[in-house]
């Protein structure tokens, strides 16, 4: 759990961060959001102390980070960022054991340790492991960089823009990969991002920020349906709903039960903003959703309006 | 490029190889190439071209033994010319070895860079010239007849020349590693310092030299202790100073340059991951920046052996002693005792520091 009290950030006269609380739930994603210059991103560096707050106080673990030297807060944190930033000069292991060398962990249980995060992150160690940085599409080198975050089991992840620079192709496979791994893994992660979808579709929670302050924080479902402002409803824009439909499969939305007759078929995998499009298509309320051969059961229109997964 | 080195080739087998004069500086007189050994030597000429148009990956061949061909040459015709001669006469090369051997060596140059896998095929004239040259085949030749009498004395100069271009370097690389890690962080230091180190090397190296003369006269007459240490207007230290300054820019633009080039994402990562600052510096940033920066190293050291020769004049010593001497005498023998082996001394520091770079390159990742 990372607590953030009264934050401050000020340069000069202006203030980046002002008068920030907020609490980022144990085990959970939450999604830093807003237009540049927020104020996000200074509010990530803050929580690792690569930018010094000018007010206020973060408690990790209950803990105030400024007992702690920063190095030392640092290496108990991961740390993802856009530019990726793997260290060109070393082979894809060692950039992996980065943070357990500076803790002088053993050497060889990080070996085996980079091999089991390699697998994590979807990359075979036989054929990555001595790779160089240059030889990796981006894709695969973010896939090394939150490998490398991960390598000694922070509690607490700090990904800024962590697939920014991604086509959009590997942006999904990635997305999808780490959605996988935070689910098996259960880190308190906190992520910056603009990208609307990608805060609706991957955060537990979402802090929405605007100049400094933030605007409103809940679930994507509270943001969407219970607005705190103008301002949310127009950022999020008119087409929340889809976006945060096409982040999940319609299997999530499936009711026991037969459909009506006629009912066209779908296949549970299909996202629920296709599913609902063809409702629209064939003229139908409801769908019938099969795994395979096997009927699942039934979704209506009406399931599809703000019900989380289960 | 073949045909244009096989041009000089073909008229360096016309012309005269070698020049006959009764002593060091008398006039003398040119003698050709016997028959047989021109058109031997045409026939070389061409052959790298002919090679070429063939197979472009075996010209090496011919061009090594053309050039070797020409090294022998050189020492058997003037070993010949001085047969029944007077232990004073000389016999020199003469405009047609020149020529020759340059064609000689752009075609070798070419046949390098034709495989750029193999570039040290264009070396392998190297061993078998030194053998002659050390073989004693080529001690007809005048440059090392000189030397021969110079002996002990020249190698005494090389050493000098050495030792001060060692010692520059080495004072340059102390003063200007901690100067360009420092300017590094702080754009604006860095420009200045860059700036004051580009005034510097625009001045030509003569007048440095001479500019140093009057300050450090100065200083040393202020203050005797440093006149004991050896310190005065003329000599090794103003030219040590001066050499200083001169390699001082490449080093420090190439170490500023090297280290603003490592990505700032991986910087940053480096911080973020908990690394100290010197963690980061050791680990991250020289590894980096060593390649760039070594770059910067060689251009000093090939700068400085070339000015090494110029301190001569200043009395510093050196293989410029040779060519300053020769050109007061008018020996031309004498000036290319000085001139060849500081132009072979830089042509070795520059190959050997980019093999060198080369290697850490790929080491490092960089050149992957």
């Amino acid at each position: 759990m990372i607590q953030v009290e009264h934050l401050d950030k000020r340069y000069g006269d202006s203030f980046a961060v002002q008068d920030l609380n907020l609490t980022f739930p144990e085990g959970q994603l939450t999604a830093l959001l807003g237009p540049s210059g927020c104020g996000k991103t200074t509010t990530l560096r803050m929580i690792n102390r690569l930018i010094e707050p000018t007010g206020g106080r973060i408690l990790l673990g209950g803990q105030d980070t400024r007992t702690l030297k920063p190095e030392a807060l640092r290496r108990g944190i991961g740390y993802v960022i856009q530019q990726i930033g793997l260290f060109p000069h070393l082979s894809v292991a060692q950039n992996v054991a980065t943070v357990p060398d500076l803790l002088g962990r053993d050497r060889r249980a990080t070996a085996q340790r980079v091999d089991e995060l390699l697998d994590l992150v979807g990359l075979d160690p036989a054929v990555y492991r001595e790779k160089r940085p240059a030889e990796l599409s981006g894709g695969q080198a973010q896939r090394v960089g939150v490998a490398r975050a991960l390598a000694a089991d922070p509690p607490v992840l700090l990904m800024d823009e962590p697939f920014g620079a991604l086509d959009p192709l590997a942006r999904d496979r990635l997305q999808e990969a780490f959605r996988d791994i935070q689910r098996r893994l259960g880190k308190t992660v906190v992520m910056v991002t603009h990208d609307i979808d990608e805060a609706l579709r991957l955060g537990d929670r979402v802090a929405l920020m605007r100049g400094g302050r933030l605007e409103q924080f809940g679930t994507p479902d509270d943001l969407i349906h219970h607005p705190a402002s103008d301002f949310v409803r127009d950022f999020l824009g008119e087409d929340a709903t889809l976006r945060q439909l096409a982040g999940r499969p319609v299997s999530a939305f499936v009711r026991a039960g037969l459909p009506s007759p006629g009912a066209p078929r779908v296949q549970a995998g299909l996202n629920a903003r296709s599913a609902l499009s063809v409702m629209l298509r064939e003229g139908h309320d409801t769908l019938e959703v099969l795994r395979g051969e096997e009927l699942l059961g039934h979704v209506a229109w009406q399931d599809l309006r703000g019900k989380g997964p289960a | 490029m073949l045909w244009l080195a096989a041009l000089p080739m073909l008229a360096g087998a016309w012309l005269p190889w070698v020049l006959l004069r009764p002593n060091r500086l008398a006039p003398g007189e040119y003698l050709r190439l016997p028959p047989a050994w021109v058109a031997l030597a045409a026939v070389l000429a061409l052959l790298p071209a002919l090679t070429g148009q063939v197979r472009r990956g075996l010209v090496w061949l011919p061009a090594t033994l053309a050039l070797l061909v020409g090294v022998w040459l050189l020492g058997g015709r003037t070993a010949a010319a001085l047969v029944g001669q007077a232990d004073f006469a000389r016999a020199s090369a003469a405009s047609g070895v020149w020529l020759y051997l340059l064609g000689a060596g752009v075609a070798t140059y070419a046949a390098g860079l034709a495989l750029p896998e193999r570039r040290w095929v264009a070396w392998l004239w190297l061993p078998p010239a030194l053998a002659l040259l050390l073989g004693g085949h080529l001690a007809g030749w005048s440059v090392l007849v000189e030397g021969r009498s110079e002996g002990p004395r020249w190698a005494q100069e090389l050493g000098q020349h050495l030792r001060l271009v060692g010692s520059a370097l080495g004072l340059s690389v102390l003063i200007g590693v901690p100067l360009a890690v420092w300017a590094a962080g702080r754009a604006r230091v860095a420009d200045a310092v860059l700036g004051v180190a580009n005034a510097v090397q625009t001045l030509p190296s003569l007048a440095l030299l001479g500019l140093l003369i009057a300050p450090l006269s100065a200083l040393a007459n202020a203050v005797p202790a440093l006149r004991e240490a050896g310190i005065s207007g003329i000599g090794v230290a103003p030219a040590l100073t001066a050499m200083t300054l001169y390699a001082l820019l490449p080093v420090l633009r190439n170490g500023v340059v090297a280290l603003r080039g490592v990505p700032a994402g991986v910087i940053d990562a480096a911080r973020g991951m908990g690394m100290t600052a010197p963690q980061r510096f050791w680990r991250v940033q020289v590894p980096l920046a060593l390649p760039v920066w070594l770059g910067g190293v060689r251009q000093a050291a090939v700068l400085l052996v070339g000015v090494a020769a110029v301190a001569a004049l200043i009395g510093a010593g050196g293989l410029g002693t040779y060519i300053f001497k020769g050109l007061q005498s008018a020996a031309s023998d004498l000036i290319l005792l000085g001139a060849v082996p500081a132009a072979l001394l830089a042509v070795v520091v520059d190959g050997a520091l980019r093999a060198l770079e080369g290697w850490l390159g790929r080491r490092l990742g960089r050149a992957a």
